[in-house]
């Protein structure tokens, strides 16, 4: 079918549809009409066949008086206002919804999660929560005192840990956790200018340089006060412990110990003349090897 | 064209004012309308009692969704006739039977119109070839073949009733035309017989 000859037949049909007379129809399209007229025939044999069809007046007013009752109840209820809930709305606000609850239930839920595994320990269902928390939050941009500090509050976290593990007679988790600590603490030691090193003829360590002296003051009080509270727990489960766990337990100890004393007196020198290398006999040998 | 734009907004106008509560709307819209849906509904389901239950259904659904419907280039007889459509399907399917004419109750329904008996059995005669020829075409072909010359829509508003593209409404229209012709001419005592054109 030509695009011509599709035209002329469907504007035929609307002058059909419309009451035009066929031949009136097949006067404007001589070159087609040969072809058109069978088909307008055809059209016009359904129309007026249609047409014929007439609804039963008595029907016809019964449904009008259905119609009618029913359009006066309607105007007779009280009208629903829109609101946001209307079904206007459903379309786009109930995806909105759905959306906006799905993210509610996963940010509700990752937030308890997070306040229940804040006091975690490794080898619980939730540890990975805590460090996956800590790992995003050391993402976060800061200062290098900001990241001293956090680290610092890290190793603080790890020693809570430890003392957990320890009081759970799991050493060698601890240990593991041991190792974690130091190196919050030497990132800790970075950051605040100062390198740490088990070796002093490698490494020596220096005195504070990045950081500002008041800000470094403000570290080394955190620390010292972190190794108290810590000291004073691990010497209170220890005190608890069986001779064979107690020895395993201050192998773990000493190893922190060692850490924190090393960075806080690091920290604390004041001239490469004062610096502490005064570390290894005391951390890699505990009581009874 | 105008005319058909200008008979557009005149209907919309109705509806805007039906939408707001005015009885009256809803009155011009029963008169407007309800002889074209009982027409589509008669040569859909092919019983009189059945099409003036479902006309009347037709309407009352009409007065249940209205504040649906929304401006927004669907034109309201469109609408109107997709609700026509829904209802006589699902008619159909509660029924569990196809949407297909039996003759003879065309012929029953048209017999009762009135009584003129002689210009009845040639209405009904010609209208039964008609309907009974539909019923080879295929559900889309007939119902724009039903749209387009039972109900009077345009090329638009059957695109829109039937949720397809006017070119596509265009070739099921001709395709349609095409195949009841065939179907009226050749198989012998339904042939359309047709006056020699004034040319």
């Amino acid at each position: 079918m030509s695009q011509e000859f599709s035209e002329a037949l469907n504007d035929c049909l609307d002058r059909l549809v419309r009451g035009e007379d066929i031949h009136e129809c097949l006067r404007r399209y001589p070159q087609q009409a040969g072809d058109l007229e069978p088909l307008l025939h055809v059209a016009l044999a359904t129309i007026n066949a249609a047409e014929e069809v007439r609804p039963d007046p008595q029907a016809r007013a019964r449904n009008f008086a259905r119609f009618s009752e029913a359009v006066q109840q309607r105007s007779a209820a009280p009208r629903r206002r829109m609101s946001w809930f209307s079904f206007r709305w459903l379309p786009v606000a109930r995806p909105i919804a759905v959306g906006l609850a799905s993210i509610l239930v996963f940010v509700m839920g990752a937030g308890v999660a997070t306040a229940a595994s804040s006091e975690s320990v490794p080898g619980e269902p939730l540890y990975w929560v805590k460090t996956t928390k800590e790992s995003v939050e050391g993402r976060l941009p800061r200062s290098d005192d900001g990241r001293a500090t956090y680290e610092a509050n890290l190793a603080e976290v790890r020693g809570r840990e430890i003392s957990k593990l320890m009081e759970r007679g799991q050493f060698t988790r601890a240990d593991v956790t041991m190792r974690r600590m130091n190196d919050h603490l030497v990132r800790c030691a970075r950051y605040a200018g100062v390198t740490v090193a088990a070796n002093p003829v490698e490494m020596p360590a220096r005195p504070p340089a990045m950081i500002g002296q008041t800000r470094a003051k403000h570290l080394v009080q955190g620390l010292e006060q972190d190794r108290e509270v810590f000291r004073s727990k691990v010497r209170h489960i220890l005190s608890r412990l069986s001779p064979q766990d107690r020895r395993r337990a201050e192998q773990v100890f000493r190893k922190t110990e060692l850490r924190y004393w090393m960075l806080i007196h690091a920290m604390k020198a004041e001239s490469p003349d004062s610096r502490p290398y005064l570390v290894f006999p005391v951390v890699h040998r505990g009581p009874g090897r | 064209m105008e005319a058909k734009q200008a008979n557009r907004e005149i209907v919309d106008e109705i509806v805007r004012r039906a939408q707001a509560g005015d009885q009256s709307a809803f009155a011009e819209l029963y008169e407007r309308y309800y002889d074209q849906i009982f027409r589509y509904v008669s040569y859909k389901c092919g019983s009189r009692l059945e099409a003036e239950d479902l006309t009347g259904e037709v309407f009352l659904r009409m007065l249940e969704s209205i504040d649906k419907f929304r401006f927004q280039g669907f034109p309201f007889t469109s609408w109107l006739y997709r609700i026509a459509h829904n209802i006589v399907v699902d008619n159909f399917r509660r029924k569990g039977r196809k949407p297909t004419v039996p003759l003879d109750k065309v012929l029953h329904f048209s017999s009762e119109k009135d009584g003129e008996m002689e210009n009845q059995a040639q209405i009904s005669w010609s209208m039964g070839e008609v309907v009974e020829a539909m019923s080879s075409l295929t559900d889309l072909q007939r119902e724009v073949i039903t749209l387009r010359f039972v109900a009077g829509l345009s090329i638009a508003e059957t695109a829109d009733a039937v949720g397809r593209k006017e070119n596509a409404v265009k070739a099921l229209q001709h395709a349609g035309i095409r195949k009841l012709r065939n179907l009226m001419t050749h198989p012998g005592p339904f042939a359309v017989v047709t006056p020699e054109p004034e040319l």
